[in-house]
């Protein structure tokens, strides 16, 4: 199996990423799902925003993509799974986060999405900045995102 | 000693703050004394729930023993991606 989980300073394409995933599939792949999350210019509650900063680790950061990229891999019968995260500062319609996860039929590869989106909102080792004109606000994982996760035990080799 | 800070923590001093340990080491604890004495207001916010020192690789107690050599971080929560 391809694991694959990156972490880059840059802006990235993510219809490029979406090509090299899929032209690396063998034809055992017969379901692809990708997913992108991307900047939203306005905040929760609505306020304009200008950018997002994600403060890094130099180290520990790229390991926890890594980490979730294994765990997911681990629990689900998957042929490549394949995570991007952005660090630094990023604008409104930039792509944050990018997962694709390829798997012989449709409901591993969905289900391994979700799971690697639900780690990655909580233990990305990652601190967030909302930044706008009429604030700077830091960001923590909310009890929706800290519920999100509990759906996913962890070191369970389960075939789900 | 170099001290680090990450997220929230680094808008008080900057990302890192240089501390003078006294001769032989101290605590983590002592550690913290000394940068709130540098640094009150960051001193206040490494007392917040959640916020984690790690020395080299590992999340650290209080009581652990320091010297000039060791890498320390404070880490306030993770905020996911």
């Amino acid at each position: 199996m391809r694991v694959s989980a990156t972490l880059t300073l840059e802006p990235f394409d993510e219809a490029m990423l979406y090509r090299d995933f899929v032209g690396g599939l063998d034809a055992a792949a017969g379901a692809v799902v990708s997913f992108a999350g991307r900047m939203r210019g306005t905040a929760s509650d609505g306020a304009p925003l200008d950018r997002l900063v994600l403060d890094h680790h130099p180290e520990r950061t790229a390991e926890s993509l890594r980490a979730a990229a294994e765990q997911v891999a681990r629990r689900h019968q998957l042929e490549a799974l394949a995570i991007v995260h952005r660090a630094g500062a990023i604008s409104p319609g930039e792509a944050i986060v990018w997962v694709a996860a390829a798997a012989a039929h449709r409901r591993a590869a969905f289900l391994a999405v979700d799971e690697a989106m639900d780690r990655l909102k909580t233990e990305a080792v990652l601190w967030k900045r909302e930044e706008g004109p009429q604030r700077r606000r830091w960001i923590e994982p909310s009890a929706r995102d800290h519920d999100d996760r509990a759906r996913w035990k962890d070191d369970d080799a389960g075939t789900n | 000693m170099q001290v680090r800070f990450f997220g929230r923590l680094a808008d008080h001093a900057g990302s890192q703050l240089a501390v003078a340990l006294p001769t032989g080491g101290c605590t983590l604890c002592a550690l913290q004394a000394l940068i709130a004495e540098q640094d009150p207001a960051l001193g206040a916010a490494l007392e917040r729930p959640g916020v984690r020192a790690c020395v080299g690789r590992d999340f650290a107690a209080r009581e652990q023993w320091l010297g000039d050599d060791d890498a320390v971080e404070y880490w306030p929560p993770v905020s996911g991606g």
